[in-house]
């Protein structure tokens, strides 16, 4: 039985809840508590309109500073006093949930406006701040169950949605004056000047040359700027054949409509035009999403830090933090400087920073890194170092480096472009050589006419559409693809390294093993539950989720583990020397006794992810695991697996395994901030999920579920990629080589040529698209 | 076969305008979310229960301003 509102399993049956006659299983609270509320409010419409699961919610608690925090700085002031807010939101699955959201929050007294962008999963909202504010509407949000957080556009963002407009805007006028000088040119090419009259014909020939005049100037300015830098910079792209054919044919044909002789290819010219411009179109669309899945679109939110100064706690902006403040440093929360413990003691985790799975136990003394996760117990610091002087800061710079000497891939359509100009070029050129000598009078219309017969339209939108469908492609098995030669990177990889703990790891303890002794197994889990429903230690984090029977005067013992009483009985769970009792082979073991009788033995590690096994057969041998965690750790987990790898290994030092082999064609995998310089330099990377943001930026795709298979995936798909590309190719070439005697010899009427190209376009899209799928 | 004189200039003023009915449109935004509508046109806004809910709402904040 699958959950009403998520659709996962169900596992523990008993949430039940009764919506509209039949009774509905839910697979926790969480999601029942949505349910119920949607109830409530009328709107279990949701249910059936939705095309996809929703997603399973959490119950964050809000923190109110930091909301009136981010209100300040996010929402703008619109001229009737209210203030417009634009969130970004996660579980949006379908259009159900656009219905659902905006329902929700228009229930919301003060909301004046509430629009949900499907395509970009954000919300824009309107609200009275007299009313309402930042908080109830992320709270109406969470209980109809999606996350929120306040959203704004990074530059970056800003750049590509102006970039957007101006594509779509050149699109849409190239579309329509191709279609009106594709309809004066059907009169024309139908005629061959014989059922015309003059006057006519020539009105024909001078409309189709206003009409093109905006493609020209306007909806191919792109090509001509990009092929003008790339020459200056002493390179041929492919912009260069475009650019040289659309001005060639262009001026030509003006040339014949002003010396009233010889055909015309405004229908021609502005056609390839709009093919390439949707072709690109197409791929750009497709790096957008990518970059809004990055999370790169967005301004960072701001990081509040609780500051001590003088006996009073505030919490201030993280700029306003300089080193020798006092700071406090809060349960889950992750540290944003560096800073030496001056009070408390507690378990922290830095497997972001160093990869080390296990919990570290710290004291007074210890210098945490900034990235480092506080489990357990507030802690007090003292400020070491903020901004560039952090130890994050120097592994950012290191892998700033280690990006700018990574070799150069040559995209694959580019690899042709020059040889296609020169040999265009040459065509053409001897054609009108050779003409002139035997009828001077034909050799200009004789070399335009090899030139729009070998005019590169099939062949620039070869490797655009086939990049663009491939992305799309790639997103489909789970994958985003962050940089533009992303697919030209992955096709070329031979050897695999990859980080371990977060990467083929989840990278958090779980429950893998349990052995049962005296009590059932449903009195063994719940006191478990209960003695860590409240503990903010890492360890606790997998059994809070059991359900809990009640135990009383629960204490933590630091470092060591808990106890409290059930049923007038004392329960100690913790580590085996604490317990007392030898724990069975292996490492994770986790105690609990009954008065200090044996009764359950609990195996906490960091499991492996989904489907690992299988993607580790499919992944490009030879494969290394270089992490940082632990070399004990790292050997039992390669052992498991029949692997080899390394532990205990700084950034620096996994960057020096990497230069060992082929950096260029390896393919690294990592999601830590100690792996940024490792995916920085590898000839191809991909991070996982909860990679840390300065490991998106460095690396070239994106996994987005949480299985690994979808690397696999990514490189058979950017083989398939780099085949289509090729049969594009060769066919666009074999067309032209093939209608090339015939235009050099004078046979091929202009509308042959346009028409033939047109065809030949269309089959290489065609062919591009099936890599969607 | 003069009529063509007068038709093809009204194509082309047809042409500029819709052209710049499209530039206005791309420019209020309405091809921001090219998903969203296709979804929205489909959900009924008066469905019932959730016509008694907002209706039900309403009703509590008048009584709590009528307090």
């Amino acid at each position: 039985m699958n959950c009403y509102h998520c659709d996962l399993p169900v596992l523990e049956p008993g949430w039940d809840l009764p919506i509209e006659g039949h009774t509905r299983s839910f697979c926790c609270g969480g999601c029942l508590a949505v349910a119920e509320h949607l109830h409530s409010q009328g709107l279990t419409q949701y249910y059936q309109i939705r095309q996809s699961p929703g997603m399973r919610p959490d119950q964050a608690a809000f923190d109110t500073d930091y909301l009136n925090a981010l209100q300040d700085k996010f929402c703008r002031s619109l001229p009737d006093g209210n203030l417009r807010m634009d969130l970004a939101v996660e579980g949006i699955t379908c259009g159900g949930c656009a219905w659902l959201i905006e329902h929700a929050l228009d229930q919301l007294t003060g909301v004046q406006l509430s629009l949900v962008n499907l395509a970009e999963h954000r919300v824009l909202v309107h609200f009275d701040p007299q009313q309402t504010g930042l908080s109830q509407v992320l709270h109406a949000l969470q209980r109809a169950g999606y996350r929120a957080s306040p959203w704004a556009p990074s530059l970056q963002a800003e750049r590509a949605k102006r970039q957007r407009h101006g594509d779509l805007k050149r699109l849409i006028i190239a579309g329509i004056a191709a279609m009106q000088a594709m309809m004066f040119a059907v009169a024309l090419y139908a005629s061959q000047g014989q059922f015309i009259e003059y006057r006519h014909e020539q009105l024909f020939r001078w409309i189709s040359m206003l009409v093109s005049v905006p493609v020209m100037a306007y909806s191919a300015v792109p090509f001509y700027r990009n092929a003008y830098q790339a020459l200056r910079a002493g390179r041929v792209n492919m912009d260069v054949p475009v650019s040289i054919a659309l001005l060639l044919a262009w001026s030509a044909s003006i040339w014949h409509v002003l010396s009233d002789q010889g055909e015309v290819y405004f229908d021609s010219v502005s056609m390839f035009a709009f093919f390439l411009l949707a072709g690109r179109f197409l791929e750009a669309s497709m790096q957008r999403k990518a970059l809004s899945a990055s999370g790169l679109d967005r301004l960072p939110l701001p990081t509040l830090i609780t500051r001590e100064q003088a006996g009073q706690r505030e919490r201030v902006d993280l700029d306003q933090i300089k080193v020798g403040d006092r700071i406090i440093w809060n349960a889950g929360e992750h540290l944003s400087v560096d800073g030496r413990i001056t009070e408390g003691q507690g378990a922290i985790s830095q497997a972001l920073l160093t990869g080390e799975s296990a919990p570290l136990q710290v004291q007074p003394g210890f210098t945490a890194l900034a990235g480092a996760l506080n489990g357990a117990n507030p802690l007090v610091l003292e400020v070491t170092a903020v901004g560039e002087q952090r130890a994050m800061a120097q592994l950012e710079t290191r892998s700033a480096e280690a990006q700018k000497q990574r070799p150069a891939t040559l995209r694959w359509a580019e690899r042709w472009s020059g040889r296609f100009v020169a040999f265009q070029l040459t065509v053409a050129g001897g054609s009108y050589l050779a003409w002139l000598a035997i009828d001077p009078s034909r050799a200009f219309e004789i070399a335009l006419s090899v030139l729009v017969a070998t005019c590169p339209c099939a062949f620039a939108l070869a490797a655009p559409t086939a990049l663009a469908a491939a992305r799309a492609g790639a997103y489909r098995i789970g994958l985003v693809l962050l940089s533009s030669d992303a697919l030209e990177r992955l096709s070329r990889v031979t050897a695999t390294v990859t980080d371990k703990t977060g990467t083929l790891t989840l990278g958090r303890p779980s429950v893998v093993q349990t052995m049962y002794q005296e009590a059932p197994q449903a009195l063994c889990d719940g006191v478990v539950a209960g003695l860590e429903r409240g503990v903010a230690h890492p360890l606790a984090r997998p059994f809070q989720s059991w359900p809990a029977l009640p135990v009383n005067e629960v204490q933590v013992i630091e470092g060591q583990g808990v106890l409290g009483y059930h049923q007038a009985s004392v329960w100690k769970f913790g580590s085996a020397s604490w317990v007392g009792h030898t724990a069975p082979e292996g490492t994770g073991w986790l105690g609990l006794t009954c008065d200090d009788r044996l009764q359950a033995w609990y195996q906490l590690e960091d499991k492996d992810r989904p489907g690992l096994s299988r993607a580790l057969q499919r992944l490009p041998k030879p494969l290394r695991v270089l992490s940082g965690d632990t070399p004990a750790a790292v050997q039992a987990f390669c052992q498991r697996h029949a692997l080899h790898g390394l532990g205990g290994l700084t950034p620096e030092q996994k960057l020096e395994h990497l230069h060992q082999h082929d950096p260029a064609q390896t393919l690294a995998l990592g999601d830590g901030i100690n792996d940024a310089p490792l995916l920085a330099s590898a000839g191809a990377s991909i991070a996982l999920t909860d990679a840390s943001e300065l490991t998106r930026a460095q690396c070239d795709g994106l996994v987005i579920g949480q299985d690994l298979n979808a690397v696999p995936d990514a490189l058979e798909l950017a083989q398939k990629t780099r085949r289509v590309i090729r049969q594009n190719l060769s066919w666009a070439i074999g067309y032209n080589a093939s209608v090339l005697p015939l235009a050099m010899i004078g046979w091929l009427p202009a509308w042959g040529a346009a028409l033939g190209m047109s065809l030949s376009s269309l089959l290489v899209v065609f062919n591009a698209l099936r890599l969607r799928h | 076969m003069d009529i063509i004189l007068a038709l093809i200039p009204i194509s082309i003023i047809l042409l500029i305008t819709a052209t710049s009915i499209f530039l206005w449109a791309m420019k209020s935004g309405q091809y921001d979310d090219l998903e969203g509508p296709a979804h929205r046109i489909l959900h009924d806004d008066d469905d019932p229960a959730h016509k008694a809910a907002q209706k039900q709402r309403a009703d509590s904040s008048d009584k709590t301003s009528d307090d």
